[in-house]
């Protein structure tokens, strides 16, 4: 080639074909200026916006499919520990021992739940008809109430500190979990978030 | 020699922003159609498991000492359920048929005899009303008749656990309408809830999800039966 210096590069896999980048080497000076199809850094730019769109939006999808989880796997011990409340026949078990070994023998449970790593989930237990108080510094919060006298109508305010009701009573947990965004943008916007669910059992004993 | 490009400049400069503007929408109509499609299989979960637990408890309330406990139990449930849906409650104390369907007396207790409704407490609409559900016929029978011989209403728990059943014999666990001790009784628990038409339906696409469940052949619309067998004899019942 007479002028060795000089290289046409075709690309073929990102271009159309009538779109060619003729590359210069800088050693060819006094040459006319090459020729650009292209505007000076768009290619740039659509990255970076199409990067930040994806990254953004990808996030978004991450922190819905974690939330998922959190609902289902909350859900399902809630449902599994009013269950195993109901079907305990060992008198020495007590209600809430009960309840964190639920926790605690569920493996996504243990994941999600317990922030502080001591391989436990945190329960803070409360007694009465309203919803566990939570913050982003708890881990889980179950309230526990039940009802002796379903004749009377439902109205779920039989609560004892410790007890979970007695022979025959319904049984209502209510548990509920703070969960923060990780994603900065998501964050930002939902902040701080309570997932909650209710479950029912009846005694078969009393507590 | 530069060849010509089918494309303006001005048009090649704008494709970031044009793709950010056509792809967003789209993804984020898809993150909404996942959520929905997630609480949706959720709700689903949460029925059948709720149910179970409904039929469990009236099962296990034989000491109940009138109608009432039972008329309770069924209308914190349908509040329950009706947080999230509309539809409709029913629920069958279920017990041995005096007679088999052809008239013969079921005087032997290792006879066949069909399953029957001794008591009914049909049709508890959920707070916010029955939904599509009040289009959907109760597929329990009226207090008194007895089921179908091959209707799912029972679980056959096993070979010949109570004389002659249905020839031929079952595999375990399918339901049926099989033999029932004259002391044995159930609770069947129907119930159809209207997915999406609740006052929380905590859907992002709104009725739009029911669009796309109808195109989907999916039905917002479920049915679900569950039956528990009562802890207590049929004579210590005091309310049955």
């Amino acid at each position: 080639m007479a002028r060795t210096e000089t290289a046409v590069v075709y690309l073929k896999t990102c271009l159309p074909t009538d779109r060619v980048v003729i590359a210069h080497s800088p050693m060819r000076t006094g040459q006319p200026k090459p020729i650009r199809n292209r505007p000076t850094g768009a290619m740039a730019v659509e990255f970076c916006l199409v990067f930040l769109a994806s990254l953004s939006l990808f996030g978004l999808a991450g922190e819905l499919f974690r939330v998922s989880m959190v609902d289902q796997t909350l859900a399902r011990v809630t449902h599994q520990s009013a269950r195993a409340i109901a079907g305990l026949a060992d008198g020495d078990v007590g209600c809430e021992e009960t309840i964190q070994e639920a926790f605690d023998q569920n493996v996504g449970a243990r994941w999600l739940f317990d922030r502080n790593g001591n391989d436990t989930v945190d329960i803070a237990f409360s007694y009465g008809d309203a919803w566990p108080a939570v913050t982003l510094g708890d881990e889980i919060g179950i309230a526990i109430s039940w009802d002796d006298d379903p004749e009377a109508g439902i109205d779920w305010t039989d609560a004892t500190t410790g007890s979970c009701g007695g022979d025959g009573s319904w049984l209502r947990l209510r548990s509920r979990f703070a969960i923060q965004p990780w994603f900065g943008p998501v964050r930002a916007f939902w902040g701080e978030m309570h997932r909650q669910h209710e479950s029912w059992g009846r005694n078969t004993r009393t507590f | 020699m530069r060849r010509a490009s089918i494309l303006s400049a001005h048009a090649r400069r704008g494709s970031a922003a044009v793709e950010f503007v056509v792809l967003v929408p789209f993804i984020l109509v898809l993150s909404a159609a996942i959520w929905d499609l997630r609480v949706f299989t959720a709700y689903r979960t949460d029925v059948a498991r709720e149910n179970y637990v409904i039929a469990e408890l009236i099962a296990n309330g034989g000491t109940w000492t009138s109608d009432a406990s039972v008329e309770n139990v069924i209308e914190a449930a349908a509040e329950r359920l009706g947080a999230t849906s509309h539809g409709v409650l029913h629920v069958a104390l279920v017990t041995r048929a005096a007679a088999r369907h052809d008239g013969t007396a079921c005087v032997d207790d290792s006879d066949w005899c069909a399953p029957m409704v001794t008591r009914a407490f049909y049709d508890y609409a959920f707070p916010g009303g029955a939904g599509d559900c009040r289009n959907i016929a109760r597929i329990l029978p009226d207090e008194g008749d007895r089921f179908d011989v091959n209707a799912t209403v029972l679980p056959f728990e096993g070979a010949d656990p109570d004389g002659a059943g249905p020839d031929p014999a079952p595999s375990v666990d399918q339901w049926v309408s099989r033999n029932i001790q004259p002391e044995e009784w159930w609770i069947v628990v129907d119930s159809c809830s209207h997915f999406g038409e609740g006052p929380r339906s905590r859907l992002i696409g709104g009725r739009f999800m029911n669009m796309a469940l109808a195109t989907l052949d999916v039905s917002p619309v479920m049915q679900r039966r569950s039956a528990w067998v009562a802890i207590d004899d049929l004579s210590e019942c005091v309310w049955c």
